[in-house]
């Protein structure tokens, strides 16, 4: 039974103005049939249509995370955290992805999960145990033998040489890697790690993502320091997390061969809000201190050189809780550096094009998949809307009704 | 803040008369603080319920159940998938059972200890769940079978290797151990009838359980199987199929509890080979079915407790949150009145687990696992089995569900 849902104010995410009074019209294969003003949509013959009045709400293209870390949940003390077994943690990440769903994310890229635990909430989700986002899964993080990695117990998976790297890319797509993660420079929350430096040799780099291509999977270098983010450009990943230290050369070899930057400000925004009393530790304060400066003019030199943004959130990192995703376009508002409907743009057509999913999702329109949602208020004139649950109405994923507060 | 029921028909599980009219008091502590006729609640401070003359009972407690199987009919696919889902999918699952009206649970063998695993979800309130006994995996012999449920045994040969695995369990937090003392009717080649370790295998596990107050429950079809492990000194005969005169005068004599498991076999026989049972348990349960109904009466006969246990999850299509059919079973067998079979899963399933102190009657001083049930189960046992009958549900005093 097809559903048509009238009377809806349309934000389709192709940079379209706003329709009011829109039509879409949903077929049983999960996707948009029709989208358009009333007068131009023609509705399908069948009588037993269903018919979904939106009573005027906002009605957006379902919205991406293009970073996030399903089975961490937003601890203070990061170490504490490895001694939770992974059968909890499993537990946990399914119920933080019910949370994620129902703030209107349809989609997440999961870019790193202790012992593959995405894989399994990934499973759960299509088999219908638990409701959650479609989830795009990378497994374990490829990254050489240096300082920290031994605070993320299982996070990584460390290789040093061509050959490891392939293996060890091999070992994620045999599980079923829809993408591979990479640490191209030091991270930040790893004690001892050096945000500015670069890690794997191109080579090296350039292993994971030939392995990837074989699939028609795509690459994601965590890269802060400039010649990380060159190095990964050069190797051919599609896209730099963080990007915090990029230089105008590395901007523009972003630009050049169409690599999205994925922010994740959220989350150096959020360590710093709650701060040391809270229990975040000194060693990450104080690197996410001197990042985020570098961060944010990196992101606004970045736009202006035309590195498309992708939205992504690092969620589950200190206090980035699972479900507070939509807190990232606040950020880029915020801060200057988008309009709000840039910001919903990042978070669906931008986001599903640096997932490879551009063609299926991110917008609304005609063949796509229906990912949709029904918001209460404008977000386009405050963006903050996006972060209350509550006003979060519908979420339609593939076609279907997965949240409804008009019903629930 | 205080929980108040009134208007309440309190039947509370001690073998008193059911009271009219009466009233519950349950403290901040999650504690019973007043139950009876004739209680004056208006001081009281906190949520008021009036039940308008419905049914409450003790929490249900079920004795036998496997946290992280599901009810599968092709248990060897079951070994395919892996455990974090397998976690994942005990969430809805203890859910289910929460809501059916079990307030506990003794878990009796889980796949790679995951029941571990969901006890601390379920006590973290990540999720909404049952008490959860946990055992870990299952001691059991090298013998035919075990591995067709892959990680759900943990084999050991030898006195030694038996204090090892029960210490491996208790390692853990295992609040029970379990083992095999015969041979099981789901694993192919097992033969129910055969005993499997001896005296002094299983006397090292009831020896390392009792070093921190744990109890063992030993799996056991066949005469020889129980007297074993009754001599050992197990708490409870899980199933007991096979159990001859001696081997019931024992237990009586040891005060053991029998946990039937009927359910498994009727749903084997009642889906059956056409609903894609395997042949291999349709046979055995066929040989055992009707001694086994005949051994769980002459048990009571002799004086033997029986302790409501259902199997779930274990057996083909013994699903979590069906586990009251068990019930149902005892009454349409004609081997209890509707008040014994709620005995059975109550005051008699709470002293099998070791836990009468804290649950299984509704008393003073006792934790408030409380169900509210529309409908009399006294009259009709039938009331139970389907869980929009189970009004509320409070577990430690806080109101789980509420319909």
């Amino acid at each position: 039974m097809p559903t048509v849902l009238i009377n809806g104010k349309m934000f389709d995410g192709t940079g379209n103005a706003v329709i009011n009074n829109a039509v879409i019209v949903l077929g049983d294969n999960g996707k948009i049939v029709e989208a358009g003003n009333k007068e131009s949509v023609k509705l399908p013959a069948e009588s037993d249509l269903i018919i979904r009045d939106l009573k005027g709400r906002f009605i957006l293209p379902g919205l991406i995370d293009a970073h996030i870390h399903m089975d961490l949940h937003g601890m203070a003390n990061t170490y504490e955290e490895n001694l939770v077994e992974d059968n909890l943690r499993s537990i946990r990440a399914a119920l933080e992805m019910e949370k994620t769903l129902k703030a209107g994310f349809t989609t997440v890229r999961n870019v790193g999960s202790v012992n593959g635990i995405d894989f399994s909430v990934k499973k759960a989700v299509e088999d219908g145990l638990v409701k959650g986002p479609r989830i795009l899964t990378s497994g374990k993080i490829l990254s050489i033998t240096c300082s920290g990695t031994e605070y993320f117990n299982n996070l990584y998976r460390v290789c040093d040489g061509y050959d490891e790297f392939k293996k060890a890319a091999r070992e994620q797509l045999k599980k079923g890697a829809d993408l591979l993660k990479v640490m191209a420079t030091g991270a930040i929350m790893n004690p001892g790690g050096v945000p500015g430096a670069e890690q794997p040799d191109v080579r090296e780099l350039e292993a994971v993502v030939e392995e990837a291509g074989k699939l028609g999977k795509k690459v994601a270098a965590h890269a802060h320091g400039t010649q990380g983010i060159k190095n990964s450009v050069q190797a051919g990943v599609a896209t730099i997390e963080h990007g915090t230290y990029a230089d105008e050369e590395a901007v523009t070899m972003m630009a050049d061969k169409n690599v999205y930057l994925v922010p994740t400000l959220a989350v150096g925004h959020l360590m710093r809000k709650y701060g040391r009393e809270a229990g975040v530790p000194r060693f990450m304060l104080a690197k996410a201190e001197e990042g985020h400066l570098f961060r944010l003019n990196a992101v606004k030199n970045s736009i202006s050189c035309g590195v498309k943004i992708a939205m992504g959130t690092d969620a589950g990192t200190p206090y980035n809780y699972h479900g507070n995703n939509a807190y990232e376009m606040v950020v880029y508002v915020q801060e200057g550096l988008m309009t709000p409907e840039e910001a919903i743009m990042s978070s669906t057509k931008f986001a599903a094009e640096a997932c490879g999913l551009g063609e299926d999702i991110g917008t609304i329109e005609k063949g796509k998949l229906a990912d949709l949602i029904v918001v209460d208020g404008d977000p386009l004139e405050n963006i903050e809307i996006l972060c209350d649950a509550n006003r979060i109405i519908t979420v339609f994923k593939e076609g279907l009704p997965v949240k409804d507060l008009e019903t629930d | 803040m205080a929980t108040v029921l009134k208007g309440a028909r309190i039947f509370d599980g001690t073998g008193r008369d059911v009271v009219e009219n009466g009233v519950i008091i349950i403290g901040d502590d999650g504690k019973i603080k007043q139950i009876g006729e004739n209680i004056d609640s208006s001081s009281v401070k906190g949520a008021t319920y009036d039940l308008n003359g419905k049914f409450v009972l003790p929490g249900l407690i079920d004795a036998h159940v496997h946290v992280g199987n599901h009810g599968m009919v092709d248990t060897y696919k079951e070994n395919l998938v892996e455990e974090k889902v397998r976690a994942i999918r005990a969430v809805k699952e203890m859910e289910s059972t929460l809501n059916a009206g079990i307030t506990t649970i003794r878990n009796c063998g889980s796949v790679n200890q995951l029941d571990f695993s969901v006890k601390n979800a379920v006590e973290q309130g990540l999720i909404k769940g049952p008490r959860i006994l946990t055992c870990g995996q299952i001691l059991s012999v090298t013998c035919s079978g075990t591995e067709y449920f892959d990680g759900l045994y943990r084999v050991c040969d030898g006195n030694d290797q038996f204090k090892k695995g029960a210490r491996e369990q208790l390692e853990r937090g295992a609040d029970c151990l379990k083992v095999m003392a015969t041979g099981a009717i789901m694993n192919p080649g097992g033969v129910p009838g055969a005993e499997q370790p001896d005296v002094k295998e299983l006397e090292q596990i009831v020896k390392e359980g009792s070093k921190l107050g744990k109890r063992v429950a030993a799996h056991a079809h066949g005469a020889r199987g129980i007297k074993n492990a009754v001599n050992a000194g197990v708490a409870t005969i899980e199933h007991g199929s096979l159990a001859d005169e001696e081997a019931l005068d024992l237990m009586v004599k040891n005060n053991v509890y029998l946990v039937t498991t009927l359910l498994a076999g009727y749903l084997m026989l009642e889906y059956g080979i056409k609903e894609g049972v395997p042949g291999f348990m349709i046979e055995k349960t066929k040989k055992i079915r009707a001694c086994r109904i005949n051994t769980v009466k002459r048990a009571i006969e002799a004086g033997v407790k029986v302790a409501m246990g259902s199997d779930a999850g274990i057996s083909p299509y013994n699903y979590h949150g069906r586990n009251t059919m068990e019930l149902l079973i005892y009454v349409k067998e004609g081997l209890m009145s509707p008040e014994n079979a709620i005995i059975s899963a109550t005051k008699n399933a709470a002293e099998a687990c070791g836990w009468q102190k804290d649950i299984g009657t509704l008393e003073e001083g006792k934790i408030a696992d409380i169900i509210v049930v529309d409908g009399d189960p006294l009259e009709n046992i039938e009331v139970l089995v389907s869980d929009k009958n189970i009004k509320m549900v409070f577990r430690h005093g806080r109101l789980a569900k509420y319909i």
